[in-house]
């Protein structure tokens, strides 16, 4: 009879009990299989297709139109790593993550302590801080390049004011470097900000009453109540933004194009260059790979020694 | 440590908090302030522990003055409804943290650790994390990390709020048993009214930004100062009736009916001036019987709250509703006509002023003395 042999039901087969949960869990998968489909099928053409073919085309030489023409081992691989430029643009790469990454951090959790009490006029200064998290990359890099300016830039002229000999900074190396570092803090200090913000809030009053009666100073109060208790934010934050800054592109392409003297040629940026300019697709597709494998030791080199000093409730 | 609060006021923007708080608090004494939300109880409790600033008015630890020192330096310690318990820190570790200003050494740092862990019996989890505890547990980590400091001033706001009514019980007899031990002075926010009554050696009750009166738990409940304590303090809590005081006559006349739906009269207990009265009655002063009896007048009843030992009896007479509590099971099914009689004991009956809602004494005067008491 039909109904004998439905394990679902219980009553009927009550020896086989483990296999009634073993089906309705099979069930449970097929439906959230159906609900994921969607995702799965987008990702799949924009995501895991080009990162498979990304894999592939590094182990190939590659025609102008980026066919694959012959397949070359890991050689790509063996020439970027000769190749000093790639070296010198991972070296600039490593400086700008880190500066550019903690720099975006710890600003946004100083103005975040700053306007985290609830004073009057605070909350002007809330929307301000978090306000460049609706600028775009384009709109932000020309208004940097214009404020650099050395002959109309408001801190172009200051510099020159102040008698800085190289006011043109996009001109020169490390003044290149420092003008995308300042932009990507800039932009990235509204996300942080706001992130931030929220945690300090979720902070209850009561812990620093605590502290106050037992006579901790602000500064200890910062590092033994505030810091571990927004350890999580805080590194949610390290984490997404150090992936991001490695994917920096388009203040690169605005504001000093990869120079001078490929001194913000940075990887993503390289990567681009590689392919679309010189149309050395295999070459471009390894450099992607190395990119890829660094922010993915990255994340977890974090999660390995920063996470044990995170406290999650 | 003795305390003097003198002319307190607190103002937020332009919301009036406290308004010329004046107490004296004894030296050991267990003082509980008690009052409904936003009366102001926990902000006068930060006001002494110098967390928040005082609009104006002093606070002075005995001949001195601190309203204008810094929590650190007024050597209390505080335990709060949350606990505050840093939820990264170890049991111990949130002991310890409570030390800091009293510069101890290692030794007698771990021995005020251990013995206060002891003393709430919870050395076995001294390395546990506070998530890691139950809720009773956690009070008493706080509790522990209030004692380590041996202050000899303890404010506690609302430490048990958070805890189930059968531990809330346990706890306070805890709490009255460690205060009789240690003999520090106790200072207790509470909005409990029960847990002010059954704690505190003497209670201040607020509201309305206002002392309404000082005293022992059984002078609030038998002197009440006014309205407000006579129906705040007590469970249930004291019924109040409108009541006519005509010149010539010694009789109040109520806004209840007897059987022949004329009103009923109560005979006064001392002279009062003719005019309107509110008149609070105690539930368990009014006896209920089946039959009818002389003074006595019919009700109707509309509820029957039965909790064991004792009945809370809903009742309705011309509009009015009351209760009477009943020292006893009350199996009487609901619009069943009984009998109520009030009291006629002078202890019993108390007469506030309309206008005021002062208690009147004897002389039909508004009485303030209640409400000065404590004061300097």
């Amino acid at each position: 009879m039909e109904l004998h042999k439905n394990p679902d039901n219980p009553l009927l087969v009550p020896s086989t009990a483990a296999a009634s949960t073993k089906g309705r869990t099979l069930r449970k998968t097929n439906a959230a299989l159906w609900f994921l489909l969607p995702s799965l099928v987008i990702l799949a053409i924009f995501t895991f297709y080009p990162m498979i073919m990304t894999a592939i085309e590094s182990l190939f030489s590659t025609n102008v139109r980026g066919e694959l023409a012959q397949f070359v081992g890991f050689s790509n691989y063996a020439e970027i790593f000769s190749d000093p430029l790639f070296l010198k643009s991972l070296v600039n790469t490593f400086i700008f993550v880190i500066t550019a990454g903690l720099g975006t951090i710890a600003l946004a959790l100083f103005l975040a302590s700053m306007v985290s009490d609830k004073l009057r006029g605070n909350g002007f200064f809330r929307t301000a801080f978090a306000s460049t998290m609706g600028i775009s990359g384009a709109v932000a890099s020309v208004l940097f390049l214009f404020l650099f300016n050395p002959s109309v830039g408001v801190i172009g002229l200051l510099l020159k004011n102040i008698g800085v000999k190289q006011n043109n900074l996009v001109a020169d190396p490390t003044g290149a470097m420092i003008i995308l570092v300042v932009v990507s803090i800039w932009m990235g200090t509204g996300f942080s900000f706001l992130n931030l913000l929220g945690a300090l809030q979720s902070v209850p009053d009561d812990y620093y009453a605590v502290a106050d009666l037992a006579g901790w100073s602000s500064w200890q109060k910062t590092w033994k109540i505030t810091v571990p208790m927004v350890s999580p934010t805080l590194f949610f934050l390290l984490v997404v933004e150090i992936i991001g800054k490695f994917k920096t592109f388009t203040e690169i392409d605005l504001i000093t194009g990869g120079g001078p003297d490929n001194a913000t040629n940075f990887i993503a940026y390289k990567v681009y260059t590689d392919a679309f300019g010189n149309r050395n697709f295999g070459i471009a597709a390894s450099e992607a790979l190395v990119l890829t494998a660094i922010i993915a030791f990255a994340t977890w080199f974090q999660f390995r020694f920063t996470e044990r000093k995170v406290y999650y409730k | 440590m003795y305390i003097k609060l003198d002319h307190l006021t607190k103002q937020f923007g332009d919301t009036a908090v406290l308004d010329g708080i004046s107490a004296q608090i004894q030296e050991g004494e267990f003082f509980v302030l008690v009052g409904p939300s936003g009366s102001g109880k926990s902000t006068l409790l930060r006001i002494i522990a110098g967390l928040i600033p005082a609009s104006s008015g002093s606070v002075f630890f005995d001949s001195q003055n601190v309203t204008d020192l810094p929590p650190k330096d007024r050597h209390l310690t505080m335990v709060f409804q949350n606990y505050a318990l840093l939820p990264f820190m170890s049991v111990a570790d949130n002991i310890r943290f409570g030390l800091h200003n009293l510069d101890l050494d290692a030794t007698e740092e771990a021995k005020r650790v251990n013995d206060a862990l002891d003393m709430v019996h919870l050395t076995e989890l001294r390395d546990r994390k506070p998530k890691e505890l139950s809720g009773g547990q956690q009070q008493r980590v706080a509790l522990a990390r209030a004692i380590a400091t041996k202050a000899s001033l303890v404010l506690m706001d609302e430490p048990l709020s958070n805890l189930d009514a059968q531990l809330r019980t346990e706890m306070r007899q805890e709490l009255v048993q460690l205060h009789k031990e240690l003999g520090m002075t106790l200072l207790y926010v509470t909005h409990d009214q029960v847990e002010a009554m059954t704690m505190g050696e003497r209670i201040m009750v607020l509201n309305d930004h206002h002392i309404q009166q000082v005293g022992t738990p059984l002078d609030l409940y038998n002197h009440p100062a006014n309205k407000f304590v006579a129906t705040f303090i007590g469970s249930p809590k004291m019924n109040m009736f409108d009541a006519t005081v005509d010149a010539l006559e010694h009789f109040a006349t109520l806004e209840l009916t007897d059987a022949n739906q004329h009103s009923v009269r109560l005979p006064l207990p001392y002279d009062l001036a003719a005019g309107a009265y509110q008149l609070g009655i105690r539930p368990e002063k009014i006896t209920l019987s089946r039959s009818a009896s002389a003074g006595s007048f019919p009700v109707r009843v509309m509820a029957v709250a039965n909790l064991g030992r004792e009945s809370s009896v809903s009742l309705v007479n011309n509009g009015h509703e009351f209760i009477a509590s009943v020292p006893e099971q009350y199996p009487v099914p609901e619009n069943q006509i009984v009998y109520a009689t009030l009291p006629t004991d002078a202890a019993d009956l108390h007469f506030f002023d309309e206008k005021s809602n002062l208690a009147v004494n004897n002389k039909g005067v508004p009485e303030k003395a209640g409400v000065l008491d404590g004061i300097a």
